[in-house]
């Protein structure tokens, strides 16, 4: 047990996570802690969101857009709202960033430029033809509307000519008498009709002069007006976009009857900056909740707005997703919203497609939005950017067409199950725009298929041509060079990343860099780069002496991707070229001579140990003494031998006790010692005794023993037999070895 | 770091004998003396020495991990801890309720220490519902992983039988006290899944999981307040974690700290460590002077997997992980069977010492 103060131990609760969540169409997951993160503003009790617009802020490629689409979609799909969006920022020709998300949608893509508004139209109500006339002439002269003006317009309106912009033009230059003469109404109008010919005869010609009486559908699910056309500064921006707001506020919004209504501003800065549309967007977002109305606003930063403006929008919009920002901007954007300070220190280090989110005045978590594979192509511009890019190299994609064939299905199956009964009111041109983005789309594919044989079961090799270095180059030959300066750069943080900084692949983005710089025009830096390369430690125009290169400078250095390793040399044949390795023998003949040293170390231990053992075994068994009884000629006769108790020498004796027969009894020890002895005067002989000295006590002792019997005489020799005595008390016969029997 | 093992671990030479251990000394060598004296006088018969002989070869001779003395210790405890200890006893009044902090509470550094600081305030108020310590408060924290994570999170309080005279209400009062701390919502917890297999360091449970529990023995010295955030957030894996806090009430707190300070400054030697101590006894006589207690602080991590070597996996990536966060881990060999339970809200109830 761990005894702390309490105010240490509530540092160890587990109370991490909460669990406030929104109602609505899930979005993502939560960085800060996993959870699924929902939300439908439109759903949210009104206590927690007052208003129901959001912004969107973040750089390129932070995926804010993304988040806008994919939202859009899920709220279509699960809770059927409707969503008209101002699209400013399409990247590629097939009709703005929404167009395939449009088309999935059963939507309607309006492109400006090729369709023409007229806002005198019948279908509008005649206080709402006014004010869009108004709009249209502040948004080219805000100062053309003075009271006089504004009653010739009135008047001018009101004449039967004016049902397109045209007849309202000559309706106001040329009057007829109303409550004031003609002359004077004359006078009064002719600022709004200079304003107004600027869009019958000047630059805006096209746009709203049209004679046809049609608007766009009110109950499309998605609807969207694609300004990607127009230049970012264009002046035809703030009147299309009062136009559109017109027609939103009075024609959309009265006649759709979806339960709820988004209105997406993409690039939201251009036309918030404009005095004129940003009064109107102004009260499209104070009215919004009266309307049912949610403004979605997504755009790189407030910072562009200046203070007032941006603080306004902060506060209309509760819902804010900030992603990934410079440091600045984040703290700007921070301040502006409320965010506390772990939010903004996140928000310059989120990836793509992750934001800050804050809900209604206190909830802030970091979402990362989550989106399915069919999502992703839908949203996904750079994937099809980057195809474009390969196709026009005639490099073979890998995953793309796959992904082509299921957004056509889709798209098939879902203009077949949804919206049927609206089909035949879409008229024909927007399906032939929609069938012709999809075969746009469609066309690699086929390309691709028919390249390949129709075979697609197996899973295609990653490019292996990398065009990039010649994208690059081509940019720059076409006097494109910041493009081909950020390819090169995007080229080479790729490359950085994939293969480290010491890379060739690294190093030849230097060298083609190198090449940019020369083709435009800027030699110090190509120089710089040239000598970068050479520092380090490639040659500086190695990348041009790759084999096989016919039209001009190798613009492609990439080392070929690792073939696999040759197959082991066949076997050694002719002997030329194949030098056999020499074998180094030394070592085996070292090993083998150092195992025979320990082998035979081993074998004369195991020996001595043998020995040894054998020899303490003795020295157990020592006794001392030994005897044996031998029968020689008759006689019974005793060997007794004793070592001294110093050990260094054995007394052996020959006893015949008083044995009859025993004549004569003489004992030899090998080492020459002898004794004897006869019998004399009829008495029994003497026990003959010898001291045979020795150096081992423990070794045998043998000795000869000699008896003469009853039949012996002097001269004769004497039956005789050897004994070996050990000390262990056993005593052996010396010749045959067999054990004689003791004498105890 | 805050250990279980007492800082002031010296050699025992060095530290002398307490007067209970020389008392038994004294003791030993009298008797010894006697029966040696006796003998003298009257040899005993000889079974005798030999019957000391064996005891004393048993109990000397074969000591290590395969004495039978050790084999009877083991034998015995094995006995005792078969099952998990019985948390469904009638001993004491138990509530559980489910706890989430308002959102962002753990990111924003300001908003977290208030919150620590209301939880600490819980802890006080919740020791001082009693004469003496006894009451218990246990956190749990669950994560379930998958795409997305799921966080569950219980705070459970225990008053045994007899320590209040109506548990009921003191259980009342507190809940009170926990909701201002959250979203509080009073929950039956789910029953203990039961033990069906078990394995070396981990067990299978009813419910087709494995779990490897560790008890937390070391906290790390120095945090910012966001150890826990950092600890389970985030993560990829499932894992559960629960402390059980007992608070002391406040005279009790006062005479432990007073006994700590105590000790640590007479048993140390080391002078760094004597300085260590001393800024750990100020901080803790300044926690004590603003109203704070003592806390007993036992915490039980356990992770999950799908299968043993998951589990195992598991296991170690948690160890990694503590080690990381300066957290120690015990993974408590021989009682895998019994530590899941802590990491439940069924572990509110238990007896201290229940799981060793």
């Amino acid at each position: 047990v761990i005894r702390l103060p309490s105010n240490h131990a509530a540092i160890t609760a587990p109370l991490v996570a909460s669990n406030t969540r929104f109602p609505g169409i899930p979005i993502g997951r939560s960085l800060l802690d996993g959870r699924p993160f929902h939300l439908s503003p439109v759903l949210a009790p009104t206590s927690v969101l007052p208003s129901t617009n959001s912004l969107g802020l973040g750089g390129l490629g932070s995926g804010k857009s993304t988040t806008g689409k994919v939202r859009a979609r899920r709220e279509i799909l699960d809770h059927g709202h409707q969503y008209v969006v101002i699209d400013s920022f399409g990247e590629d020709s097939a009709g703005g960033e929404w167009a395939p998300l449009t088309c999935q949608l059963g939507g309607t893509v309006i492109e400006a430029g090729s369709f023409t508004l007229n806002p005198c139209s019948t279908m509008f109500p005649p206080e709402v033809r006014e004010q869009l006339v108004r709009s249209l002439i502040a948004a080219v002269e805000p100062a053309a509307l003075s009271h006089q003006a504004t009653h010739a317009l009135q008047h001018a309106l009101n004449h039967p000519k004016a049902t397109s912009l045209n007849g309202l033009v000559d309706a106001l230059v040329s009057p007829e008498d109303g409550r004031w003469p003609a002359a004077k109404l004359t006078h009064w109008g002719e600022g709004a009709a200079i304003a107004l010919s600027r869009y019958t005869e000047g630059s805006l010609r096209g746009l709203f002069d049209g004679d046809s009486a049609s608007l766009p559908e009110t109950d499309l699910p998605i609807l969207s007006f694609d300004f990607s056309h127009l230049d970012r500064n264009s002046p035809a921006i703030p009147s299309l976009m009062a136009a559109v707001s017109c027609w939103a506020e009075h024609v959309w919004l009265r006649q759709s009857t979806a339960v709820h209504r988004h209105l997406v501003l993409e690039e939201a800065w251009q036309i918030l900056l404009s005095p004129a549309t940003a009064e109107l967007i102004q009260r499209l977002l104070k009215n919004s909740r009266k309307a049912a109305l949610s403004l979605d606003v997504l755009m790189h930063t407030l910072s562009d707005l200046g203070d007032g403006k941006a603080q306004d929008l902060a506060r209309l919009c509760e819902v804010a997703h900030v992603g990934r920002l410079g440091p600045e901007e984040a703290a700007n954007v921070g301040a502006l919203l409320g965010l506390p300070d772990w939010a903004v220190a996140m928000i310059p280090t989120l990836d793509p497609g992750q934001a800050v989110w804050k809900v209604g005045p206190d909830y802030v978590d970091v979402i990362e939005t989550v989106i399915s594979e069919e999502e992703a192509r839908l949203t996904d511009t750079s994937s099809r950017r980057r195809q474009a890019q390969q196709a026009a190299a005639g490099a073979v994609v890998d995953d793309e067409p796959e992904s082509f064939v299921v957004l056509e299905k889709e798209s098939d199956s879902d203009s077949h199950h949804s919206k049927q009964g609206s089909q035949d009111e879409y008229g024909d041109e927007e399906h032939e725009e929609c069938g012709a983005l999809m075969t746009n789309l469609g066309a690699p594919l086929e390309q691709d298929t028919a390249e390949d044989g129709g075979d697609w079961d197996w899973e295609m090799p990653p490019n292996v041509i990398d065009t990039r270095h010649q994208d690059v180059l081509q940019a720059a030959r076409e006097g494109r060079c910041s493009e081909a300066a950020q390819l090169a750069a995007i080229g080479e943080r790729e490359d950085i990343n994939a293969y480290g900084i010491n890379s060739d692949q690294a190093v030849s983005w230097l060298a083609t860099r190198a090449q940019v710089a020369e083709l435009c025009g800027d030699r110090d830096q190509a120089a710089q780069l040239r000598a970068t390369v050479a520092r380090m430690g490639k040659d500086v125009e190695w990348w041009q002496r790759q084999p096989g290169d016919t039209g001009g400078p190798a613009w492609h250095s990439t080392p070929e991707p690792p073939t696999p390793a040759a197959p082991a040399p066949a076997p050694h044949s002719g002997g030329e070229g194949l030098v056999k390795p020499r074998r180094r023998t030394w070592p085996y003949v070292a090993a083998i001579a150092a195992l025979g040293i320990v082998g035979g170390c081993v074998v004369q231990h195991a020996h001595d140990e043998q020995q040894a053992q054998q020899r303490q075994a003795k020295a157990a068994a020592y006794k001392g003494r030994s005897g044996t009884t031998l029968h020689i000629d008759g006689v019974a006769a005793d060997v007794v031998a004793h070592w001294s108790s110093d050990r260094n020498h054995v007394v052996v004796e020959l006893r015949s006790y008083f044995d009859k027969n025993a004549k004569f009894l003489r004992i030899d020890a090998t080492t020459g010692q002898t004794a004897q002895s006869k019998r004399e005067d009829n008495w029994f002989p003497l026990t003959p005794e010898i001291v045979v000295p020795v150096k081992d006590p423990l070794a045998d002792v043998t000795v000869r023993a000699a008896v003469g019997g009853k039949t012996w005489h002097e001269g004769m020799k004497p039956d005789s037999r050897e004994v070996r005595l050990s000390p262990t008390g056993v005593a052996y016969d010396a010749e045959t070895g067999e054990r004689l029997p003791s004498d105890l | 770091m805050y250990s279980l093992t007492p800082g002031y671990r010296l050699p025992a030479v060095q530290r002398g004998l307490s007067p209970v251990e020389t008392l038994l000394t004294k003791l030993n060598a009298g008797v010894g003396g006697a029966v040696l004296m006796s003998a003298m006088l009257t040899p005993p018969p000889a079974w005798t020495f030999g019957a000391v002989g064996a005891t004393a070869a048993l109990l000397n001779l074969a000591a290590g991990p395969r004495s039978i003395a050790r084999w009877a210790a083991v034998g015995y405890r094995h006995l005792r801890e078969k099952t998990a200890p019985d948390m469904a006893d009638d001993s004491g009044a138990t509530r559980t309720w489910a706890l989430y902090p308002q959102h962002g509470t753990m990111q924003d550094p300001q908003r977290r220490v208030a919150f620590h600081q209301a939880f600490s305030n819980a802890l006080t108020f919740a020791a001082g519902q009693a004469r003496t310590a006894g009451i218990q408060v246990h956190v749990t924290h669950h994560a379930t992983v998958g795409d997305y994570t799921t966080h569950t999170q219980t705070v459970s309080v225990h008053v045994p039988k007899g320590l209040a005279g109506q548990p009921e209400r003191v259980i009342d009062t507190l809940e009170g006290e926990f909701a201002s701390l959250g979203a509080l919502l009073t929950i039956a917890p789910d029953p203990v899944p039961a033990v069906v297999d078990r394995g070396p360091g981990w067990v299978g449970l009813g419910d087709g999981r494995y779990a490897s529990t560790a008890r937390i023995t070391g906290w790390p010295d120095e945090t910012d307040g966001d150890l826990m955030p950092r600890l389970l957030l985030g993560h990829k894996s499932e894992r559960s974690l629960a402390v059980l806090y007992r608070p002391l009430p406040a005279a009790q707190s006062r005479r432990s700290a007073k006994w700590q300070i105590a000790a640590a400054e007479a048993f140390t030697t080391d002078k760094i460590k004597q300085a260590a101590h001393e800024i750990t006894a100020d901080t803790m006589r300044g926690a004590l002077v603003q109203g704070a207690i003592l806390v007993d602080v036992d915490a039980y991590l356990t992770v999950w997997g799908d299968g043993p070597e998951s589990v195992s996996e598991a296991r170690w990536q948690a160890s990694l992980a503590a080690d990381r966060h300066r957290i120690r881990l015990d993974w408590l060999p021989g009682q895998q069977h019994r530590a899941h339970v802590m990491t439940t809200p069924h572990g509110a109830s238990t007896r201290k010492g229940a799981i060793l």
